[in-house]
């Protein structure tokens, strides 16, 4: 194989081949109800969800009566961004999120 | 990502975009599908009376009615479409259609230009397709319509209904909606209703495929961000019961609630019933009649409202309990049918 004849992976492709997998059930019932109790936490309203093949951002939105420290309990994020709203709402927050996912690639469980 | 949130929208009325009526103008259809949930079929007959109808059009109007969704039976087949589109339009009300494709074409060009918007609806790939709408021709005459609607520059949208058959078939469909230039696939899980509960047990999605077709749907949102945009008729129950200013003004009553504030969608069957949120909801809370919204008449409706309030408020209570993601409609549904020991 020549050097440099292997395309580019774009965002679509990957997100097209997880939503195959996921068509496929190639993810298992418990891996799937995993995966979205990970997603969906505290009632937080979910602005947004990105997925790559080892994991997933999801940005949330939030008010002061949801701590940050509660999003944290049980989970082991890779990266916490927060971005305050500031002056369009100062009492509303994004939270965005990554969380490792593997079973999204097919290691280990799935 | 999309980044804004949906807070503090004047007017908003449940868990929809507009306030709207689903009108089932007749229950017969030039097919039979297997699932059907209204149980149309071409030996059907019940056509609603064009004259009653329009002359509810601006009691409608006045309860806060926005869209007037058509369905059936087939809608295209319904003889009075003409004169109801125009009355509609009168009316300031935006007006879809769900169809099964076969009358989409040149020689209702008319009829078509008249409707804001048009979904064709499907059951799957070619195969199950023709399957359950027990035609072979079902899949060609559908995407026959959807080529035509873009001919027409009027880019055509889909309803799509999922069951564990049709799952897998999902990404590949979309796929071909991108190249045929749709503009918006709605991914609608297998109602259990009308005739799906006898000929399509099989058919109805269970928790963990619920969950994967969520997870698809906002995968395959992604991916094709610009190009397509992909609902999906689910929702996280934690996001329901955390949706509180979704119903603020249903709950809150007032002297004068508006019928929109509480039905959203309001269903307007073959016989000219108002019935609220799906076409199968008890009869129990049938909301009157179409000449009930008559302002003299109204007291009919007003009696109902305070039962489907508590109704709707208990079901916020108990969607707090839920897990995973549900079809808000269908659990709405059940509530009722639990409250009044009806049978599935």
């Amino acid at each position: 194989m020549e050097p440099g004849s292997i395309a580019p992976t774009s965002a679509k492709d990957l997100q097209k081949a997880l939503a195959r997998r996921l068509a496929d059930r190639a993810l298992k019932d418990d891996v799937i109800a995993s995966i979205s109790r990970r997603v969906l936490r505290e009632g937080l309203k979910i602005g947004g969800v990105d997925f790559c093949p080892y994991g997933i951002c999801v940005d949330y939105f939030s008010d002061r009566r949801v701590l940050v420290d509660k999003l944290m309990q049980g989970e082991k994020y890779r990266v916490v961004r927060l971005f305050p709203y500031g002056i369009l709402d100062d009492d509303f927050w994004r939270v965005q999120v990554e969380m490792q996912v593997p079973e999204l690639a097919g290691i280990g469980r799935g | 990502m999309a980044l804004h949130p949906d807070r503090g929208r004047a007017g908003r009325a449940g868990f929809l975009p507009a306030r709207t009526v689903h009108l089932h103008p007749l229950d017969r259809c030039n097919l039979a599908c297997s699932h059907c949930y209204s149980g149309s079929s071409p030996q059907k007959s019940t056509i609603l009376p064009v004259a009653p109808l329009i002359e509810a059009l601006p009691a409608l109007r006045r309860e806060g009615y926005e869209v007037i969704s058509l369905s059936g039976g087939e809608p295209l087949l319904y003889p009075h479409l003409p004169a109801l589109l125009a009355a509609a339009a009168e009316q300031g009300f935006r007006t879809a259609a769900i169809t099964n494709g076969f009358r989409v074409a040149p020689r209702h060009r008319d009829l078509i230009g008249k409707l804001d918007r048009i979904a064709v609806s499907f059951d799957g790939l070619e195969a199950l397709h023709n399957r359950i709408r027990g035609n072979p021709q079902a899949w060609d005459r559908a995407i026959q319509a959807l080529r035509y609607l873009a001919e027409i520059g009027r880019p055509g949208a889909v309803a799509f209904t999922v069951s564990p058959a049709s799952l897998a078939e999902v990404p590949d469909f979309v796929e071909l909606c991108a190249g045929l230039g749709v503009r918006s696939v709605q991914l609608r899980p297998l109602v259990m209703a009308g005739r799906a509960p006898e000929a399509a047990a099989d058919l109805a999605l269970g928790p963990a495929d619920a969950l994967r077709l969520w997870l698809m749907a906002r995968t395959l949102a992604l991916a094709w961000a610009g190009e397509v945009d992909i609902h999906v008729d689910l929702a996280p129950a934690e996001h329901l019961a955390a949706d509180t200013g979704a119903w603020d003004l249903a709950l809150r009553g007032g002297d004068e609630p508006l019928l929109s504030d509480l039905a959203n969608p309001l269903v307007i069957t073959p016989e000219g019933r108002l019935r609220p949120y799906t076409y199968d909801f008890p009869p129990e809370y049938d909301l009157g009649q179409l000449g009930d919204l008559h302002p003299a008449r109204r007291v009919w409706i007003e009696g109902g409202l305070p039962r489907l309030r508590h109704l709707l408020a208990r079901s916020l209570q108990a969607v707090a309990l839920e897990d995973g993601v549900i079809d808000w409609f269908a659990y709405q549904r059940d509530q009722a049918r639990a409250r009044h020991r009806v049978p599935a």
